[in-house]
């Protein structure tokens, strides 16, 4: 039940932070086996979609973190990589605008570009990334404001 | 003539950078990542072999029992104590006023002579005894137990 109600939001939650499928999919089935098995620490002190999004998230940075020790890159210098290989691939239908801003979000701070994601493109409010996050709604808002600057600044540039 | 000219001859529609969140959104409008076919209908998550496949959240029976038979416990026992308590904190909490009162009333029933008798000597100075009052209320409170053998209705008088 858990795995088809929250399947879709947490796939694209997690796909746009590590930006290819295939490392979607497995980081999605870590998730919801992290789920399943802490269940029980579940105490109820936050929503159930909040406590399951905050898994995938440090499921996604640990699984970014560990790829990139093993490639021996730093993990910005990861996702870069990716991003600039977005156009060759067959699961991504972006236009030039549409990679442009890809780009731009790979060059953020992790922080930042979570914020941004949950922010412009999932639209939740400041409260549940808050939650989610487990950082102040003033600290949020201050990350999301110097994400949107750098974005149109490296738009304007590119 | 061969100089390169500096002004920038393109221009942006007004309010554009200002509004640029606005207008990403309209050109994103469609999800630029895309899945395999079937992808979410397929989706099936691989436990680990020594998972249990049907986890149920139960209750015990016995911690159920044991529940309700403490609570039935305490639903007898809180009455008795709250009364065994009220029965000392009515005695405790008895006032001079409801002392007076209750003398008040019952002092035609009192043998004033019998009254008399069970005070220490030199208390019965009628004077003495009302100028101090606190002395009468105190000397009263302490012989209250005297008070309560008194056969009130006696008709010896």
């Amino acid at each position: 039940m858990l795995v088809s109600a929250y399947k879709e939001r947490l796939y694209w939650h997690i796909r746009r932070i590590l930006l290819d499928h295939d490392d979607t999919d497995d980081v999605l089935q870590n998730t919801f086996i992290k789920c399943f098995e802490n269940i029980d620490s579940f105490k109820g002190n936050s929503k159930l979609y909040s406590w399951m999004y905050r898994i995938a998230t440090n499921e996604a940075l640990n699984f970014i973190r560990q790829k990139s020790r093993k490639l021996g890159v730093e993990s910005s210098d990861y996702i870069d990589q990716k991003a600039s290989q977005l156009e060759a691939d067959v699961f991504f239908e972006g236009n030039v605008i549409e990679t442009a801003l890809q780009k731009a979000l790979a060059t953020l701070p992790e922080k930042q570009r979570l914020v941004f994601n949950m922010k412009y493109f999932e639209e939740l409010k400041y409260e549940e990334i808050s939650e989610i996050l487990e950082t102040s709604v003033g600290a949020l808002k201050a990350s999301y404001h110097h994400a949107t600057i750098k974005i149109k600044d490296f738009l304007t540039k590119y | 003539m061969n100089e390169i000219p500096k002004n920038n001859p393109f221009k942006t529609p007004e309010n554009y950078l200002e509004d640029f969140k606005i207008s990403i959104r309209e050109a994103t409008s469609g999800s630029v990542f895309t899945t395999p076919r079937d992808y979410f209908k397929e989706f099936n998550v691989e436990l680990p072999k020594n998972a249990r496949q049907n986890k149920v959240i139960r209750l015990h029976n016995t911690y159920r029992i044991s529940a309700i038979a403490a609570a039935i416990t305490l639903l007898i026992t809180i009455p008795l104590l709250v009364n065994n308590r009220t029965n000392s904190l009515e005695l405790d909490q008895l006032s001079f006023q409801d002392l007076d009162a209750y003398l008040q009333s019952t002092q035609n029933q009192f043998d004033h002579f019998e009254m008399a008798s069970d005070l220490p000597e030199g208390t019965t100075d009628l004077d003495f005894m009302a100028s101090n009052n606190s002395t009468i209320e105190d000397y009263i409170d302490l012989q209250i137990g005297k008070y309560s053998e008194i056969n009130l209705y006696s008709d010896d008088y």
